[in-house]
C-alpha cells in the first residue's frame, strides 16, 4: 500500500489479488447478497485509491482496509435505507458451494444448516454480526478488530462471546421452528 | 479465574489465541464450574459451525471492473504528469507542505480572489486562450468519456447509474457517449437506469441521433415510469414526431391507465403548440 500511496497505482492490482476474495466474503456475510457484495468490494478498492494519502506508512494495511470496508458498508446501508432494502428488490438466488474437503477445524455441514446459520446471522444486530464475521470468518485477532471498529480489545472480546451466545439462541430457535 | 473473566477470554480461547498460562487457568475454572463449561460448549459449537461456512468466489467481472478503475486512474495520472512542468519531487514537497497549512491556503485563496477582482476585468483576453489549459481541458474530457463508457458497460445497475451521472460532464459533441446513452435507453434491463437515461439525454436533445433514439424508445417502451418520463420530455421538446406514438398509447387498452392519461395530456400539449 505504501507504493500505491507514493503513486504506483498499478500496485493496487496486487492488493486486489491478495484481498478481494476475503473482502467479498466479508460483505457477503454482512449483506447476504452477491451483487451488492461485489459492488461494495469494488467500492473499497476505489476508495483505497482515492484516500491512499491517508494511509500511514508503517501501519498494518489489513485493519485500515477493513476500516474503509466498514465505511463503505455503512454508506451503502444509509443509501439503501433511503431507497429499498437489498433483499426486497435485488436479492438473488445463489447457492453456496460446499467444499467437499473441509479444512481440519471445519466440520462438514449440509446446505440446510448453512441456510439456517446465514438466516440466524442476518438476524443479529450489525455490531455483533460484524465482530463475528471479522473474528471467525476473516480470522482477525481481537486487537486488530478493536482497531477496525474503534473500541478496546476487551470490549471486542466480550462482544464476540455475547454474539456467539445470541447466534446460538437464534439458530436453536430456527431449528425449533423448522422441526414443528 | 472467575465466571465473569470467562466472558472476556472465551473468544481468544476458541480462536486458539489465548496465552498458555491464561488457557490453563481458564480450563481449570471450566473443570470446576458446570455453568461456564456449558456456556463455552455452546459457544464452541456455534464457533465451529461459523468456521464451516464456505468461502465464496466473486464473479470474474469484479476483477475487470477494478482493473478498469486502476487503468482510468493511471491514464488521468499520466496526463497530469505530462502537463505539469515543475519536477515532481519539488512539486510533491510543496504540495505536502501546502496541504498541511490550511491557514496559508485561506490566505493565498483570499489574496488570489482579491487580485482577481482588481485585475481580472483588465487582463481578460478571450481571444487568446491558454494552450496548456486547453490541452488539460481536452484530456480531462477524454478521461470523463472513458469513465462514463466504462461504467455504462458494467453488469451492476448501480454502476451504470453512476455512468449516467458522469455523462453530464461530457461534451454534447461526444458521439461515443451519446450512442452509449441511446443504447442504454433502448436496451438496459433496469427501469431506474432507463429513467435516469431519459433525463440525461435531455441535455443532448438537440442531436438528431438522440431525438431518433428517444422516439424509438417511446414506440417500444412498456415500463410506465419510463413512458411517463419520455412523454414529459417529448412535450418539453415540442417533438411533433412523437404524436403518432402517443396516439397509439392512448388507443391501446393494454397500456397502463396513468400512462394513457399522461399520453392524452401530452397529445393536447403538442397539438395546441
Amino acid at each position: 500500500m505504501g507504493q500505491v500511496r507514493n503513486g504506483q497505482v498499478e500496485q493496487l492490482g496486487l492488493l486486489f489479488e491478495r484481498h478481494h476474495v476475503r473482502l467479498f466474503n466479508f460483505f457477503l456475510r454482512l449483506t447476504d447478497n452477491r451483487e451488492a457484495s461485489e459492488d461494495l468490494t469494488q467500492d473499497v478498492f476505489y476508495r483505497l485509491l482515492k484516500y491512499r494519502q491517508s494511509f500511514a506508512p508503517g501501519n498494518p494495511f489489513v485493519p485500515w482496509m477493513y476500516q474503509i470496508a466498514r465505511h463503505v458498508h455503512y454508506d451503502a446501508l444509509r443509501k439503501k435505507a433511503r431507497e429499498t432494502p437489498w433483499k426486497d428488490e435485488e436479492s438473488e438466488t445463489w447457492v453456496e458451494t460446499i467444499s467437499p474437503e473441509p479444512s481440519p477445524d471445519r466440520t462438514a455441514v449440509t446446505r440446510q444448516e448453512i441456510d439456517l446459520l446465514k438466516q440466524a446471522l442476518a438476524g443479529l444486530p450489525r455490531e455483533k454480526r460484524e465482530v463475528l464475521v471479522l473474528s471467525r470468518i476473516q480470522n482477525l485477532r481481537c486487537e486488530e478488530i478493536a482497531q477496525i471498529v474503534g473500541c478496546g480489545a476487551s470490549t471486542v472480546r466480550v462482544r464476540i462471546h455475547r454474539a456467539l451466545q445470541d447466534l446460538k439462541l437464534a439458530l436453536d430457535r430456527l431449528l425449533g421452528e423448522k422441526a414443528l | 479465574m472467575n465466571c465473569s473473566q470467562i466472558e472476556e477470554y472465551a473468544a481468544d480461547y476458541l480462536a486458539g489465541h489465548l496465552e498458555h498460562t491464561l488457557k490453563l487457568e481458564l480450563e481449570s475454572h471450566l473443570g470446576e464450574c458446570a455453568a461456564c463449561r456449558e456456556t463455552l460448549r455452546a459457544s464452541r459449537e456455534i464457533w465451529t459451525q461459523l468456521g464451516a461456512l464456505p468461502q465464496v468466489q466473486p464473479s470474474p467481472e469484479l476483477r475487470l471492473r477494478v482493473n478498469a478503475i486502476i487503468a482510468a486512474y493511471r491514464q488521468g495520472q499520466a496526463q497530469r504528469i505530462e502537463i505539469s512542468s515543475p519536477p515532481p519531487h519539488w512539486w510533491d514537497g510543496l504540495w505536502t507542505w501546502w496541504s498541511r497549512h490550511p491557514a496559508w491556503q485561506l490566505t493565498v485563496l483570499a489574496l488570489v480572489f482579491a487580485v482577481g477582482l482588481v485585475t481580472g476585468p483588465q487582463l481578460s483576453h478571450p481571444d487568446r486562450p491558454n494552450a496548456a489549459f486547453t490541452q488539460l481541458r481536452e484530456e480531462v474530457g477524454s478521461l470523463k468519456e472513458l469513465v462514463t463508457l466504462t461504467l455504462l458497460q458494467q453488469p451492476s445497475a448501480s454502476e451504470r447509474l453512476q455512468g449516467i451521472n458522469w455523462s453530464y460532464q461530457v461534451s454534447s459533441q461526444d458521439e461515443k457517449v451519446l450512442a452509449a446513452l441511446v443504447q442504454a435507453l433502448e436496451t438496459d434491463p433496469n427501469v431506474n437506469v432507463r429513467v435516469a437515461t431519459v433525463e440525461a439525454l435531455r441535455q443532448f436533445s438537440g442531436q438528431s441521433m438522440v431525438r431518433n433514439g428517444l422516439l424509438r424508445s417511446l414506440a417500444k417502451e412498456d415500463a410506465p415510469l419510463v413512458q411517463i418520463e419520455l412523454i414529459d420530455l417529448m412535450v418539453r421538446l415540442r417533438e411533433k414526431a412523437s404524436i403518432p406514438m402517443l396516439q397509439r398509447i392512448t388507443q391501446n387498452p393494454d397500456s397502463n391507465l396513468a400512462v394513457r392519461q399522461h399520453a392524452e395530456w401530452g397529445l393536447q400539449q403538442l397539438i395546441q403548440t
